[in-house]
């Protein structure tokens, strides 16, 4: 695959380019968190090794996202589509992980079409991780956190270069490019842009096997669910949690239906109108949690559900470690 | 002494909750899966108490774990962690004869570049208010605390525009409400459909709704632990609102949330002499 070669000293007018035809988004420094944000000039993208605190998803599948609108005579409210987005600066595990939400969402027989026509004007630009952050386990869980083919482009970059390697993937992300005149450079072997890309032959990929009733019953879930607290940030930042709620509301005359983030750790999720809950304790909702990600949406969709960002060890009050979890587990049921 | 002889001590409390059959669980402190983390720890009989730690990184608040055990439970407690325990006692969730209290004096914990914890910075009870053992630390010292800006109950609008700026940033995910000791209702205000108190965006409203709501029901009952700062994952300093109410609730009723099991919580009893500031004057 051709690449084209990005001097580091031409990206802020790059960026301002980009910025004059598209929505531009990239991590922005927030009293030292950086944070994907809107940007409103150049020098505001950082393109550095920190993972931003929160992914990119909220971009695609906005945390509150207005469905449908409607007057008092049940006229349908107009409204605008979104502006022609570019994220820039999004690393693997991130890409990845919108790998797994475009699956869910999109395929088989009814996609869904909010998140598709996000997804239809956004232009997923990648950047290599150089270094593994606390928490990071991207390379157990199988990817190369130098480089990923799940954007648009993806940047790599080699520890030491003052250029990156532009690659362009899909003709969304050509056309970004398309003005800019790079120099063509011949492709580059990827497995060398970052250091030890690939696991030992002797580490397994962190993954479920096994027998879906035997790992609902016999792991001790209870042991495992004891210390968490439930508070749910986790969900929040998991760049491949996709759960949400429908709330109906009544603005001025108008009325709304909203989408809205919800998180299996909070007890009300499974609340029916009945009264029962089918997961009224913690350990169900914990168990739940583990067995979505790495066994139910790997049944139903052939991915797992954890691209190793390291963003829940890092941000759990009570030192909840699902990576830990899921080794043990391993063990146990060898 | 110091964090490492108390930690000592500890251990060896903790050892003889098992040899004399004084708890069917301990819960305490271990290190954690990241460089420098401490995260809580469940020991239960035959499970070594040598994994239990005691260092300035212990700042989980643990008391609320108590609520959901049924067997006696002893815990390594920091004097927020047992001012919670004792407002459990006073407000009726837990019975004294459940806990056997580990009662550790504490200088204040740290964050990993050396600063205060939150919570940390502007506490004054340095020593547990209540326990069945007490491990004492000669490092506390008795310092006033950090004045804190208090709240001026005639600039509304200096106060809405601090409050505003402070919950920019807040992406409402509740995991404050979640880890406080003091939030154990089964049904939280927030979660109740009739009426729907709150709007389904993120805009100052919603969170208005939330955060006052939840200061006011935590008005006279916070233990200053710092668990809600910590956290929260936007940084967002959300305990500026608890701290004006209790250091007015301090002011005006002489009253601080958690320091003897004998205490009138101050917002269940009414003197002729109380106070008004604020009350339709």
């Amino acid at each position: 695959m051709n690449q084209l070669k990005l001097l580091k000293e031409r990206l802020p007018e790059i960026l301002e380019a980009v910025r004059s035809q598209y929505r531009l988004v990239g991590p922005v420094l927030e009293d030292e968190y950086p944070v994907f944000k809107e940007i409103q000039k150049a020098d505001d993208l950082v393109l550095g090794d920190a993972l931003p605190y929160k992914s990119p998803k909220e971009f695609i599948f906005p945390q509150v996202e207005k469905l449908l609108s409607f007057n008092e005579q049940g006229e349908p409210l107009e409204s605008e589509p979104g502006p022609l987005t570019v994220i820039f600066g999004i690393k693997p595990c991130d890409l990845e992980a919108l790998r797994v939400t475009t699956t869910v969402f999109t395929h088989g027989q009814f996609p869904d079409v909010y998140y598709q026509q996000n997804l239809e004007r956004t232009i997923l630009i990648g950047h290599s991780c150089l270094q593994e952050k606390p928490g990071c386990f991207c390379k157990q869980r199988g990817l190369d956190p130098g480089y990923s083919p799940a954007g648009d482009v993806f940047l790599i970059e080699t520890e030491g270069d003052d250029f990156y390697r532009v690659e362009l993937l899909t003709e969304k992300g050509r056309n970004v490019f398309k003005d800019f005149k790079l120099e063509e450079v011949s492709g580059m072997d990827r497995k060398s842009t970052a250091g030890k890309s690939k696991l030992d032959n002797t580490e397994r990929i962190l993954e479920l096997q096994g027998n879906e009733i035997e790992l609902f019953l016999e792991v001790n879930w209870d042991a495992i669910a004891e210390k968490c607290l439930g508070c749910g940030v986790c969900t929040y930042l998991c760049p491949t949690c996709h759960c949400f709620e429908l709330k109906d509301e009544t603005e001025g005359g108008n009325h709304y239906r909203y989408r809205c983030w919800d998180s299996c750790m909070f007890p009300k999720f499974t609340l029916h109108a009945s009264g029962h809950n089918p997961r009224a304790s913690k350990k169900e909702r914990i168990r739940q949690r583990v067995l979505h990600k790495y066994l139910y949406l790997k049944q139903n969709h052939g991915l797992t559900g954890c691209t190793g960002c390291g963003r829940c060890l890092r941000s759990c009050p009570a030192g909840m470690n699902i990576k830990a979890i899921i080794s043990k587990i391993m063990e146990d049921f060898k | 002494m110091s964090f490492e002889l108390q930690q000592k001590e500890m251990k060896k409390a903790c050892a003889a909750v098992f040899t004399e059959k004084r708890a069917e669980l301990i819960i305490g402190y271990t290190r954690g899966g990241l460089e420098g983390q401490v995260v809580p720890a469940f020991v239960r009989p035959g499970e070594p108490v040598d994994q239990l730690v005691w260092n300035p990184g212990c700042t989980p608040n643990l008391a609320k774990y108590l609520l959901e055990r049924k067997e006696k439970v002893a815990i390594v407690a920091k004097p927020c962690d047992a001012r919670a325990i004792v407002m459990y006692l006073i407000e009726k969730q837990l019975e004294r004869d459940q806990v056997y209290l580990i009662g550790m004096e504490c200088p204040g914990m740290r964050r990993p570049d050396g600063s205060p914890a939150p919570g940390c910075d502007s506490c004054t009870v340095k020593t547990p208010p209540l326990n069945d053992l007490r491990i004492q630390n000669a490092d506390i010292s008795q310092s006033a605390p950090v004045p804190s800006n208090a709240l001026d109950l005639g600039d509304v609008a200096a106060n809405y525009a601090r409050f505003k700026q402070e919950l920019e940033k807040c992406l409402l995910c509740f995991s404050c409400r979640q880890v406080c000791y003091g939030c154990y209702c089964n049904t939280c205000f927030l979660d109740r459909g009739i009426p729907d108190w709150r709007p389904a965006n993120l805009e100052l409203g919603a969170k208005m709704v939330f955060h006052l709501g939840r200061a006011m029901h935590l008005a006279g009952r916070c233990v200053e632990c710092g668990a809600c700062e910590r956290a929260c994952p936007s940084g967002v300093k959300i305990r500026h609102l608890i701290q004006d109410l209790n250091q007015f609730c301090q002011e005006l009723y002489g009253y601080q949330a958690g320091l003897s099991p004998d205490e009138t919580p101050v917002l269940a009893v009414f003197q002729l002499n109380d106070r008004e500031d604020g009350f339709l004057t």
